[in-house]
């Protein structure tokens, strides 16, 4: 028989029997190390992808070098570079490298190729951000019209919107928004990244596609959660539509926006090298398309791990706020 | 009735600026007048790539040009017309067959004030040299090269071997003060790179901007211009699209088809020939049936280069002059003419050649490497195909196409195209069809022999006459088609004046002014 002021704990500690304060403690370092642990090997699984895949894609001497370099010149520079070394001892290399955070010298930039990256990654952080608070400013208002409008017109509308968002894909839209408001009009620059107005357009540019999913999320959510016993109980109770709207059925909409736009940062910052491109927007997405291009193999390391290590953080931070608001997902 | 309006007002925004979309007649054209000279202005030009570092003792691509010959000089500079100027050396000889010596420019400063002796160029050349400094000049310098401070103004080179070409590899060879280099102030990326040219680096971020300001007392004079900021643009459109919205003055690197629409815009656009030239490399080393002769002259007679000129690159190319180099490069021969384009006459030499019914034959393109090689692939093997030969396109991806390059494999034809800039001259090109060279695209013993007697002739008209009788040998037993010289071109709106498309791809901000 178990102490009654004992609990079992989770994973190892199952085998264990622990008091009250400790079990709970336990649980949350046995957590705590799972999550690390999964976070570090979804990163090495990742870097080694990459190393192998940019290996196979071509030798970065042959584009450094001009077409009429002798032989001589080539073999110094590789030699110079490390890219003589069997294959195996520079995988080797790279992870001892990539445990002290250490992708090696930019082979174009000649400096520490991580430290090169960071300079690079507030630029589409911010982008990124902008785009998901555009997506949301834009999402929330129309889904909620596209659910409860009473004019069809302004239905329409919004799911227009929605449809556009979603089927506009980004180096078409960028360009066209650059011919209407940059070329035509003025009233924005048409590339770079110098004050507030810069981002407007590559914001809107990425975060058109989420803000349609927004827009058709809020609207099914809405609908759905109109149906639902508590808003009946809410509006016998005598309270105004837009209240229960508000304050009722907006908190319960939120839930699955979250776990949405959680994942779908991940995308955004994918969606960067392209928008990046467009906008010549100096950060990570369209230096990672120049690095590839150019074989900068330790660049090209340094910004997939740095984004890779956002996309998750954010991933896991959206499963955690979801966690924190919704009891049901709570007590599971 | 506001939602109603909201959606009237966005589609008629949209309407207008599908209107106003370049090139088309919506757009109104930005009229400028030319006025005064600004000598106070700053120039805005959007390029395709920053040079990587502000080093230029390590760098030695194209993108680095405009940059470097802004800021710093070498010893000497190639013009225009491919001929060999004085820069800070203001004349060189040979002393004996393996050593130069070179004069300085007395009275130059660098933009810190101190003045530039020969010391900055022996300390040019060891640093270049040093594996430390892991320098890419490397490629283009003889390695067993040696340079010796003879008085302050007075330097010599020594080689092991002969090397008529070294006078114009010191184009490339970027001065920079040693002693500023020495005290080592890291406190912004450029502090150490101080230079002779017209213009002084003040502002570096790395792949995205630089920034220049005009050096007043310059040995080059006074430039026109205060200021020249680069910014980084890599796609065309973005630097068309710039230009038109008045963000940038100059937009570089641009394609065929964007100059229609850019003068419509009411912009300038001025285009020249670089110094390269593309050619399909008929590869006579794999026996049958390219290392026939007669094959391999029927494939020129067969390939329209004025359509491909015309068609592809609307008219701002130039058909090359059936050899590597054009009239700008060391070793031209004006003799030599391209073979005509004539059907009938390939089809005879192939039926000459045992080939009555034509062949079947691998063609090998890239995708990305070269300005519309897909394109231009793709025309020629529908020449090729009018006279017999079955062609089958095999167009690879970069980084396959320049594997199989190194490790010559490209073992059939394949389009490709060879540079004589920064020399402008036959060297470079020629190099690559040597039968030693990794690629094995083509052989040819009484080329191989006369190539090599060129690289060891200090006489330059010696040398010269040896270049030329290699261009007709290179007519007579083409180891391809020689099709044409790509375009420099560049835009700009109607305040700047002094834009030239030189072969070197560069802009040289000395001559450019801008109006108030």
């Amino acid at each position: 028989m178990r102490a009654p002021d004992q609990v079992v704990a989770g994973g190892w500690g199952t085998f264990l029997s622990l008091p009250r304060g400790l079990a709970a403690a336990w649980r949350i370092v046995y957590r705590l190390a799972v999550e690390v642990a999964q976070l570090a090997l979804v990163l090495v699984g990742i870097s080694t992808v990459l190393f192998v895949l940019l290996r196979l894609s071509g030798d970065p001497v042959s584009l450094l070098l001009p077409a009429d370099a002798p032989a001589s010149a080539l073999a110094r520079l590789r030699e110079e570079l490390g890219l003589d070394r069997p294959i195996f001892e520079q995988y080797i290399r790279f992870l001892v490298g990539l445990a002290r955070l250490d992708f090696g010298e930019s082979i174009v930039f000649r400096r520490p190729a991580f430290e090169f990256a960071l300079e690079r990654i507030p630029a589409t952080l911010e982008l990124t951000t902008a785009s998901v608070a555009f997506s949301l400013a834009v999402g929330l208002p129309l889904g909620m019209v596209a659910a409860v409008a009473r004019q069809r017109l302004a239905r329409v509308a919004a799911i227009l919107v929605a449809v556009a968002g979603q089927s506009m894909p980004s180096y078409w839209l960028g360009v066209l928004l650059v011919l209407l408001f940059a070329v035509t009009f003025r009233v924005f620059p048409v590339s770079g990244r110098a004050g507030p107005e810069s981002l407007v357009l590559p914001a809107v540019t990425l975060g058109l596609m989420l803000a349609g999913r927004v827009i058709r999320l809020v609207q099914a959510g809405i609908r759905k959660e109109l149906s639902m016993d508590y808003v009946r109980t809410a509006r016998g109770k005598g309270l105004g539509g837009k209240r229960v709207l508000l304050r009722h059925v907006m908190p319960n909409m939120l839930i699955p926006v979250i776990a949405v736009v959680g994942v779908d940062i991940g995308r955004l910052m994918g969606g960067a090298v392209i928008t990046e491109s467009i906008f010549a927007w100096p950060g990570v997405g369209r230096q990672l398309v120049t690095a590839v291009l150019q074989r900068d193999y330790p660049v090209a390391q340094a910004i997939v791990f740095l984004v890779a290590i956002f996309v998750l953080v954010i991933n896991r931070a959206s499963d955690l706020v979801v966690r924190v608001i919704d009891p049901r997902v709570r007590s599971t | 009735m506001r939602v109603q309006r909201f959606i009237v007002g966005v589609l008629v925004i949209a309407v207008a600026g599908c209107q106003g979309a370049p090139g088309s007649q919506g757009l109104s054209p930005t009229p400028q007048t030319t006025g005064q000279i600004d000598e106070s202005a700053e120039l805005l030009v959007g390029v395709g790539e920053i040079a990587t570092t502000v080093d230029p003792q390590v760098e030695v691509s194209a993108n680095a040009q405009h940059y470097k010959s802004a800021v710093f000089d070498a010893l000497t500079q190639i013009s225009s017309k491919g001929d060999i100027e004085a820069a800070l050396a203001t004349s060189w000889t040979s002393v004996d067959t393996k050593t130069w010596e070179f004069k300085l420019r007395q009275g130059v400063k660098f933009s810190d004030g101190s003045a530039f002796t020969a010391a900055d160029v022996v300390f040019a050349i060891q640093r270049i040299l040093d594996p430390q400094t892991k320098s890419l000049v490397t490629g283009r310098l003889p390695v067993s090269l040696k340079a010796d401070q003879v008085d302050a103004l007075t330097v010599r080179m020594q080689t092991a071997d002969p090397d008529p070409l070294l006078p114009r590899r010191m184009s490339i060879v970027y001065i920079i003060s040693a002693d500023g280099f020495k005290k080592n102030d890291l406190s912004t990326p450029f502090a150490r790179f101080i230079g002779t040219g017209a213009f002084r680096t003040t502002a570096y971020q790395q792949g995205e901007r630089i920034g220049l300001t005009r050096f007043e007392t310059s040995w080059r004079g006074r430039a026109k211009l205060a200021k020249v900021t680069m910014v980084a643009m890599p796609e065309v459109s973005t630097r068309v699209n710039a230009l038109q919205s008045g963000q940038i003055d100059v937009a570089q690197a641009l394609g065929a088809d964007q100059m229609v629409p850019v003068q419509a815009a009411g912009l300038k656009v001025i285009s020249g020939l670089s110094a390269r030239t593309c050619m399909l490399i008929t590869n006579n080393r794999n026996g049958a049936p390219l290392e026939n002769v007669k094959v391999r002259q029927a494939i020129n007679h067969a390939i329209d280069r004025d359509a491909l000129v015309k068609n592809l690159w609307n008219g701002v190319a130039a058909a090359a002059d059936g050899q590597v180099v054009g009239p700008d490069g060391v070793g031209y021969n004006a003799a030599v003419k391209a073979y005509a384009f004539d059907v009938q006459k390939a089809k005879a030499l192939l039926a000459e050649a045992g080939y009555a019914s034509g062949f079947t034959i691998k063609l090998i393109g890239s995708k990305g490497v070269f300005i519309s090689d897909v394109a231009v692939i793709q025309a020629i093997a529908g020449m090729l195909q009018n006279v017999g030969i079955n062609a089958q396109l095999d167009i690879q991806e970069a980084a396959a196409w320049r594997a199989g390059q190194q490790a010559g494999q490209q073992t059939t034809m394949v389009l490709t195209c060879l540079n004589y800039f920064p020399f402008l001259d036959a060297d470079l090109p020629l190099t690559l069809l040597q039968t030693s060279r990794p690629e094995r695209w083509y052989t040819n013993p009484t080329f191989d022999k006369t190539f090599a007697e060129s690289r060891v002739t200090l006489d330059s008209a010696e040398r010269l006459k040896k270049l030329q009788s290699i261009m007709q040998m290179l007519h007579d037993d083409p180891p391809g088609v020689f099709l044409y010289r790509e375009p420099v071109i560049f835009a700009f709106n109607a305040k700047i004046q002094g834009v030239a498309a030189r072969p070197d791809q560069a802009l040289f901000f000395d001559s450019i002014s801008k109006s108030r």
